[in-house]
């Protein structure tokens, strides 16, 4: 027996090495014990202006994630209008299933804040009132110098605290555009910080922010800033793109793009371009607290499975269709009206099991028996296959694969809009990368793809790869929705027809319900993993892939 | 005494005489409020020109930083007009896309003296389970005081009319 030569124990090393890194959890999130005893509990108003109660909730954003740096001390109590409807759900189950015994302040009481935990800081920068991203800017420097962030108005109070300024932005970015303020901030601090958390503080611009994320990322000593993904601002993207390439491999990318500079596209693309992950809400709060508190003893997570593996089924000539909701859970209608009515598939954000436990660990408690969750999208967090590197993908999917099993999900969503979206282009996958998920994903009962309507199907060993036939617009009325429907069904003549039916965020289970109601054809709605079951016994769709002729629309 | 004359005022009335002065010709801007839901469009925008027999009807539907521009050349005289199709932009939301040879087959014809353009449209969508054969009947018609346009489209597959309705362009 010879030696084996030395490049294939590199390359053997090198695996171990990858899967390793594939198996870790981003630095920075490890869970307490237990939940705290007692936490405190700041509500905060509903006005986030820049000229509003702004500059206040960044002041009490920047002290939570100071605070909650060794401990989960602090709790904000976003308005009831916050789009992260759970909020005020997860107080009750903290104090429920937790024992969390919160001491409430009073609103934006940053005086009350400060005395309780300005000793979790070493002093303040003030940010510009003048210059928006100098607030930005500012989140860098809070979590690398364990400073709060002020504007000039409360350098007074912060200093009846005891905080004094440490860096003062106030003049330095007069005039600048943002690529030359964020460029003084890389140069500045981006050694210091995180190489596995960066956060796009974007969504809203302008007057209004809501940097619901922006504790955690100060918790993490990430670098933040709202650059560009789009070719249009060639220096942005350029700063953009140094940033995100000196980054972990498959580390996290959290918060949204700036609704004034480039697209969800453009964004998730160039994210997926750099294999990285990304957590997509910029307003997702609280999640210094919550990404401390561990699951409870008992709690294991289970879904609602109606089949194994091994089951077969046989369909009946008829309409099966299943209704899914993505768009991230707590953002939709998890509390509204009408949950439980119909079976229902929910998209989970894989991450969330070591991000936010309590949160995940909610929906699985609160879930009725009509509630199916699957795992999405595309992979761990949010990203479209077609952007990431061949080469990148093994990592991501080990994450993805170990995390569905954590999680007990069995289907995985796909989404790409990296080559079109609703209107134009295509939003398919190649063959190539339909082999690539079949073969990193072994354990799935199948798979399902689009956002709005896609054209990808296909069938591998009793696992269906299906795309949705339908896109349920927030905007389509009851009456027209079921004439979609209909149509559907007269443009699918074979029975059985599975018709896969997307629900785009707030619309209603009612809504759904009522579409159904309306249906002059019977259907039969069952859940995700019994629609793949049925699929997978009666093939009456054709295998389709991404053609080489199919539109391109690259995002504009 | 006017009698004799019936056949040749019917005639009159559906003769490129009419089509070329007809009131559909111009620019018009959809009226979201009296239309069928337009989604995932937001914007729609129909010019039409009429020359003798050719009628060209350039459509644009917008969202967002998105759009889509559709050009038919249409003649009126000839009983089957092949016009290619890039995309089946009708309806969105639905999984079915323009099939078959990626043509339809539109016969046009006038009706009431140009203030109608009939389409009769034949066309291929491809969806889940295949191709299937679509057959859409459309009529642009004006107002009587020439402001308003109705696009009714009534589609061999769909059990409810699609409306829209347009004001011209000042």
């Amino acid at each position: 027996m010879t030696a084996p030569p030395l490049s294939r124990v590199f390359s053997l090393l090198l695996a171990c090495a990858c899967a390793t890194l594939a198996l870790a959890q981003p630095a920075g999130t490890v869970k307490a014990a237990r939940a705290p005893a007692t936490a405190t509990l700041i509500p905060l108003s509903e006005n986030w202006q820049m000229t509003g109660d702004l500059p206040v909730h960044a002041l009490l954003i920047s002290l939570q994630g100071l605070a909650n740096r060794t401990a989960p001390r602090l709790y904000l109590e976003y308005p009831k209008t916050w789009q992260w409807e759970i909020v005020h759900p997860l107080i009750g189950f903290l104090e429920r299933r937790h024992g969390v015994k919160f001491d409430r302040l009073g609103l934006d009481d940053a005086d009350a804040a400060l005395t309780r935990f300005a000793a979790h800081s070493k002093g303040v920068v003030v940010w510009d009132k003048a210059v928006r991203s100098s607030l930005i800017v500012a989140f860098t420097i809070a979590g690398v110098e364990d400073l709060v962030v002020v504007n000039e108005d409360q350098i007074a109070l912060a200093a009846a605290h005891g905080l004094k300024p440490v860096v003062d932005l106030r003049g330095r970015f007069t005039g600048q555009p943002d690529h030359v303020i964020y460029q003084w901030a890389y140069d500045q601090y981006w050694t210091r910080c995180s190489r596995d958390y960066y956060v796009v503080m974007g969504g809203e611009a302008g007057a209004v922010m809501q940097p619901g994320i922006a504790d955690f990322g100060i918790q993490q000593r990430a670098f933040f800033t709202d650059l560009s993904a789009n070719p249009k601002h060639a220096e942005e993207l350029a700063l953009l793109k140094r940033i995100l390439g000196g980054q972990n491999p498959a580390s996290i990318v959290l918060g949204w793009h700036s609704y004034a500079k480039d697209t969800e596209g453009q964004h998730t693309t160039l994210v997926g371009n750099y294999g990285l992950m990304m957590e997509g809400l910029h307003n997702l709060p609280n999640v210094s607290f919550t990404s401390q508190i561990p699951l409870t003893p008992e709690f294991k997570f289970a879904n609602n499975h109606h089949v194994t593996s091994a089951t077969t089924l046989r369909a009946e000539p008829t309409v099966y269709l299943c209704a899914v909701a993505t768009d991230s859970m707590g953002i939709g209608t998890w509390t509204k009206p009408g949950r439980g009515r119909i079976p229902y598939t929910w998209q989970v954000l894989m991450n969330w099991a070591w991000m936010n436990p309590p949160a995940l660990q909610f929906f699985y408690e609160d879930k009725s028996t009509n509630d199916y969750f699957i795992g999405g999208l595309s992979g761990p967090g949010y990203s479209y296959p077609k952007s990431i590197p061949a080469d990148k993908f093994p990592s991501l999917a080990a994450i993805g694969r170990r995390l569905m099993a954590q999680l007990d999900l069995r289907v995985l969503e796909i989404m790409d809009y990296s080559e079109g979206n609703r209107h134009v282009g295509n939003t398919d996958l190649p063959k190539e990368l339909v082999d690539r998920y079949y073969h990193e994903y072994p354990d799935v009962l199948g798979f399902i793809n689009g956002y709005g309507s896609a054209r990808t199907f296909d069938l591998r060993d009793g696992k269906p790869f299906l795309s949705y036939d339908y896109y349920l617009s927030l905007d389509r009325p009851e009456e027209e929705a079921a004439a979609d429907l209909e149509e559907l069904i007269q443009l699918n003549p074979a029975r059985p027809y599975f018709l896969l039916m997307h629900v785009r965020e707030r619309n209603t289970i009612e809504k759904v319900a009522n579409i159904i109601d309306r249906l002059s054809e019977p259907v039969e709605v069952v859940p995700l993993d019994v629609f793949l079951k049925l699929a997978a016994g009666a093939k009456t769709y054709r295998t389709h892939y991404q053609q080489p002729t199919d539109p391109v629309n690259l995002n504009p | 005494m006017f009698r004799p004359l019936l056949p040749l005022l019917c005639c009159l009335l559906a003769s490129p005489v009419f089509a070329a002065a007809s009131t559909l010709a111009g620019t018009w801007r959809f009226d979201p409020r009296r239309s069928t839901e337009l989604s995932p469009w937001q914007d729609y925008t129909l010019t039409l020109t009429v020359d003798g027999d050719r009628v060209t009807i350039l459509q644009q539907l917008g969202a967002g930083r998105r759009g889509f521009t559709d050009k038919m050349n249409l003649n009126v005289a000839q009983p089957d007009n092949v016009v290619p199709v890039a995309l089946w932009a009708d309806n969105r939301h639905i999984g079915a896309y323009i099939g078959g040879d990626k043509t339809k087959h539109v016969r046009a014809e006038w009706l009431d003296g140009g203030r109608i353009l009939r389409l009769h449209t034949d066309l291929v969508l491809s969806t889940s389970q295949g191709d299937r054969a679509v057959n859409i009947l459309s009529d642009y018609k004006v107002s009587a005081n020439g402001a308003v346009l109705t696009l009714t489209e009534l589609r061999s597959t769909r059990n409810r009319p699609v409306v829209y309705v347009f004001h011209r362009a000042k």
